[in-house]
């Protein structure tokens, strides 16, 4: 009997779910499936595009549109659940306003920097790139050429942007916006361990008993590890969840101890529990025997401001990061001072909270989870803070095994994975390799396949450099990608904007969206997002993830990685290194840098293929067709090298592919076996035999104890601007709200950023919930609506305003104060003042 | 004869013209106002605070709040979304809290609700009654 | 199997449904009293492959709504889903809406 249509397709639909789940249907003869492929929901995995965390996710395309997203159940970050913006994934390519074509200042008929926005194509677009690329390379050197990268860069990416200003153009001018998020978290690793990024993995919170957040609103800000926390919290007896902040948040609905502390007095309270701990002998001593030095940071080091500032002026030893080798003796004389009385009166914080905390830190028998993100790095003295936490845990022995870890928590989906991995920073190179080293260098440009002498030893500007460079007329051609540095980088009205707009310099900004920063440029070109391209995150447990391309961008709109290889293509060899070096390689004459970095036999290694998942699914890589060779493979394989075979060990990445295959993988990697806690034997493939713990970073395998003092921040409240401000994000936006702010219930949710004050201080002002108010600074101000009664309850003296929104810039009111040691600015202190509109 | 040349010059000026593209308007989410300008004004808006489903676009999609959640806590003291939306609540039209709310971590069902999903907040959130900035094209499958 | 009118069908979606294990015999009840709803198999992992057919798109979805909200469904993943377009012709047995 025929099979009537209706019939047909029935068979074929339950044929279709029938192979998903690997059942046979009994009895019925397959009908073919061919016919309905069209109507399959294809799910593949990626990670998602928001924070830090790295959960998994689930695509589901349907006729090149993603129709919805759902948790991975398999991945093991998240089994099964997302927070709210993770839900809302799918929706984040579809706002109405996707840049489609490239946008250049025009008047006239040609490039004029107060013409309007006018159409070009990517031909034109390039052409005055490389027309003005040249011209200031030509006239001043690789030293006035900029960029601005991106911990939201896929690792590929990163990587050939790398690539391409420290090999191709020789400059170090690259920076990425983790600079603002991670880099004082990185500059403690490095002065404390000698590695990068934690020890430990997201299994301490299922192993710990107890968990401190320093300055870190998970709730919101890591929503899903929160969770795991809460689990643990609420199912395991006497399990405790301490929380300090400088103002209430939701994390402080789970604590058992919540403490609310003055700015910066943070470091008091770390001393303190250091203090406690040697006073009351609780330190293990075996352990500080055999795993630690003592040592101690010079102070009095500035704020990282101009150096005509005052307080630069006044610094004795302004961004100086020498340590001197002490005693353990001397540490216990220089924390002394910090007792419980001291701390108390200088954070605000009740005395039983703090010996509470004291108490928990010295019992040898419970495992801690400390965990931290912007209250510890967005700080002056961040690096110093960082490591006086790793003090208390190295002075307990509480490090490198299950349940005991200090954990520093990232804030980027692809700040480890892609700007510190991969090095992306003006004075590093991939797996923390420096461009200050000769060995360094030499190992880079060899893998590179590139002349000795390529690489510029000196460390170009920084993030906060770039902007008063670009001021300053210092950098003329500057490109940022895949981040929206106008709204997020402080003191918008003295430093960002004259920089963008000073008539000398030509400015490009790649982003999928019109934003703050495409406003402020000169040529805009559009960006394809996430899952329209294939690439790879690392989170901030060391879990590499990769993914696939699932639908195709909007027509006109290009990867990052396109428009760099693109872009390289532009320059000849001899337009941009010195004769001497070319004379070292003289078959690069007349090559492209796209040649010389691209396809060098490295990065081209893998010819077009066809990519397909487990179940035969086809998928599309616009790169490979394009440039005729799987780019993404290439590039990871070349950067792999560094990690594998490179002077600083215990990098590894798995393959690429095998990166496909698995729900992501924990490095270092060796022989396909992931790593969960680093330098402790059994689980780090690197520790020598018989040694058990091993900080193999330094020479000796120790890890140092940095002893720093407490120093004040750079602006605090007076008189005229009696109120700290203190910035930061909330759980349904994401940064710059650039994606969020387009999906309309994550809108709906949180449409406008509110000022959140406590109700004496309205009252005191006579302003009323709801009213809109003024905050202003030295620097500018901003309007924003008074909430009292909030998520976030700040004391008395405080207010917090997040960063989300475009239309009422808080960075126009911040300062661009930095650590001296990290660069990375303090987002979270500067005085102001609250006024009726 | 000055008004013919002047006007071939005219003809030749537009005809040129025509040849490049116009420039086009562009604006962020900061619309008309520039980045020197003061903040964009906004008034204070109120929640959707109703009774009725938001309706989802995909199963997966965690359900909206149709009311306020103002002065409602979840803290070590209580839950008081559970107190409507817990599974044996009484009360009428409150989504009951889904099956997959009562599983524990390793999958294995649990008698009250699952510890990794008693912050509803993360995944759960309320509407305030506001248009939005831009629109968004996405298409459920349904369509 | 259920009787839906040919004339009445516009959408044929392809699902599986995951039961909690102790309600099983429950759930698959409660679907078979469902119009336009098929089970074709279940396996050890207490899923059925289950097919639904509809009048409109919207009316698929409602119905799969309403399956996740049946007492013992942990989750109904949709993998298939075919609806005839508006500008179909008649063909034997449809009629577009």
């Amino acid at each position: 009997m025929a099979l009537s249509r209706r019939e047909f397709i029935k068979t074929s639909a339950a044929a279709a779910a029938a192979a998903s789940i690997q059942v046979t249907l009994p009895g019925q003869a397959q009908a073919s499936v061919d016919d309905g492929r069209d109507d399959f929901i294809r799910w593949d995995k990626a990670p998602c595009r928001f924070c830090g965390v790295g959960c998994g996710v689930l695509v589901g395309t349907k006729d090149n549109r993603i129709v919805a997203t759902q948790a991975d159940p398999k991945a093991e970050v998240n089994r099964g659940i997302n927070c709210i913006k993770g839900y809302f994934l799918s929706k984040i390519m579809y706002g109405e306003d996707r840049l489609t074509t490239p946008l250049l200042r025009m008047r006239d008929g040609k490039y004029h920097k107060e013409g309007e926005f006018t159409p070009v194509s990517w031909d034109d677009a390039f052409d005055i790139m490389a027309e003005k690329w040249k011209q200031t390379l030509g006239s001043k050197g690789p030293e006035a050429i900029g960029m601005f990268g991106s911990g939201q860069w896929t690792i590929m990416e990163g990587y050939a942007a790398s690539k391409l200003m420290k090999a191709g153009f020789r400059s170090n001018n690259i920076d990425p916006n983790a600079r603002h998020c991670m880099a004082s978290a990185v500059g403690a690793f490095m002065r404390a361990f000698g590695s990068d990024e934690p020890m430990g993995c997201y299994d301490d919170l299922e192993h710990a008993d107890a968990f401190v957040l320093w300055g870190s609103n998970m709730a919101e800000m890591h929503p899903i590890l929160w969770t795991r926390i809460a689990d643990t919290r609420l199912s395991k007896p006497g399990a405790e969840v301490h929380v300090l902040s400088t103002y209430r948040h939701r994390c402080f609905d789970l604590a058992d101890n919540g403490m609310v502390f003055t700015p910066q007095t943070d470091m008091v309270i770390l001393n303190y529990i250091a203090n406690y701990i040697i006073q009351n002998e609780a330190y293990d001593q075996r352990f500080i025997d055999a795993h630690v030095n003592f040592k101690s940071a010079t102070t009095d080091i500035g704020y990282g401001l101009r150096p005509d500032h005052p307080l630069e002026k006044k610094a004795k030893n302004p961004g100086v990061g020498k340590m001197s080798g002490i005693s353990l003796d001397d540490y216990a004389r220089l924390v002394a001072p910090y007792t419980l009385e001291h701390a108390a009166e200088l954070s605000g914080v009740p005395k039983e909270n703090l010996l509470r905390l004291a108490k928990l830190y010295a019992d040898p028998n419970k495992k801690i989870t400390s965990l931290w993100t912007m209250g510890f790095n967005q700080h002056t003295r961040g690096v110093w803070t960082n490591g006086l936490l790793y003090n208390i845990h190295l002075l307990m022995g509480k490090i490198s095994e299950p349940g005991n870890s200090p954990f520093s928590l990232t804030g980027q989906p692809s700040a480890c994975g892609t700007a510190r991995e991969v090095g992306t920073f003006s004075h590093r190179l991939p797996a923390d390799l420096v461009v200050k080293k000769k060995a360094h260098r030499d190992f880079a440009e060899k893998v590179w396949k590139l002349p000795e002498g390529t690489i510029p030893p000196k460390p170009g500007y920084h993030a906060v450099q770039h902007n008063r460079m670009l001021k300053d007329g210092v950098i003329n051609a500057y490109w940022s990608m895949c981040n929206n540095n106008v709204q997020a980088a402080a003191n918008m009205n003295e430093e960002t904007l004259p920089g963008y707009r000073n008539p000398e310099n030509f400015v490009v900004v790649s982003d999928p969206y019109p934003t703050a920063s495409t406003m402020a440029a000169d040529l805009v070109l559009p960006t394809a997002m996430w899952v329209e391209k294939e690439g790879a995150y690392g989170n901030a447990e060391r879990r590499t993830q990769a993914w696939r391309q699932q639908v195709k961008p909007p027509e006109g709109a290009k990867s990052d990685l396109w428009q760099l290889m693109e872009f390289s293509k532009r320059f000849k060899v001899e337009d941009v290194w010195t004769d001497d070096l070319l004379a070292k390689m003289p078959e690069h004459r007349h090559k492209t840098l796209y040649d010389v970095l691209y396809r060098n036999g490295n990065v081209d290694e893998f010819p077009a293929q066809k990519i397909t998942d487990a179940d035969g699914n086809v998928y599309d890589n616009d790169e490979m067709e394009h440039f005729g060779f799987y780019a993404q493979k290439g590039l990871f394989e070349e950067y792999r090298l560094f990690g594998t075979t490179g002077p600083k060990k215990g990098h590894n990445l798995a393959s690429f592919d095998q990166l496909h295959r698995e729900r992501g993988m924990r490095w270092p990697v060796v022989d396909g076996k992931e790593t969960k806690w680093r330098y402790r034997e059994g689980s780090d493939p690197f520790v020598p035999t018989g040694k058990g713990l091993y900080f193999y970073g330094h020479k000796d395998g120790k890890a140092n104890i940095i002893f720093a003092p407490y120093e004040p921040p750079a602006e605090s409240p007076d008189e005229t601007y009696d109120m700290w401000l203190c910035t930061g994000r909330v759980l349904e936006h994401w940064h710059s709200g650039s994606m969020t702010q387009r999906v309309p219930e994550l809108y709906k949710a949180v449409p406008d950023a509110q000022v959140f004050m406590h109700p004496n201080d309205a009252k005191k002002r006579k302003l009323k919930r709801g009213q809109l108010a003024k905050i202003q600074s030295r620097r500018g101000e901003i309007t924003a609506l008074i909430e009292t009664r909030g998520r976030n309850k700040p004391p008395e003296g405080l207010v917090f305003v997040p960063w989300f929104d475009a239309r009422r810039l808080i960075n126009k009111v911040t300062l661009d104060s930095t650590d001296p040691l990290s660069k990375q600015t303090d987002y979270k202190k500067c005085a102001i003042r609250i006024t009726k509109a | 004869m000055k008004n013919t040349l002047w006007f071939l010059s005219l003809l030749l000026l537009i005809v040129s013209s025509t040849a490049w593209s116009a420039p086009t308007q562009v604006h962020s989410l900061r619309g008309d106002a520039a980045l020197d300008a003061p903040s964009v004004p906004t008034t204070e808006k109120a929640w959707r605070d109703g009774e009725g489903k938001i309706q989802r676009n995909y199963i997966q999609q965690p359900p909206l709040i149709p009311h306020s959640t103002e002065d409602l806590t979840v803290d070590l003291d209580g839950n008081s979304c559970l107190m409507c939306h817990n599974w044996d609540s009484e009360m009428p039209g409150a989504t009951k809290v889904g099956v997959s709310h009562f599983l524990s971590r390793d999958d294995k069902a649990l008698a009250r609700i699952s510890p990794r999903r008693y912050f509803c907040t993360q995944c759960h959130v309320p509407q305030k009654i506001a248009k939005p900035l831009i629109g968004n094209r996405f298409t459920p499958l349904a369509e | 199997m259920n009787n839906v009118s040919e004339a009445d069908v516009g959408c044929i979606v392809g699902a599986v449904v995951h039961m909690v294990p102790d309600n099983h015999g429950l759930v698959k009840e409660q679907l078979s009293m469902l119009e336009g709803v098929d089970i074709h198999v279940e396996d050890e992992r207490f899923r059925l492959v289950i097919t639904i057919e509809a009048a409109t798109s919207r009316a698929a979805v409602s119905l799969t709504e309403s399956i996740q909200d049946i007492n013992g469904v942990m989750h109904v993943a949709m993998v298939y889903q075919h609806c005839e377009g508006l500008n179909k012709t008649q063909e034997e047995g449809w009629t577009w809406r």
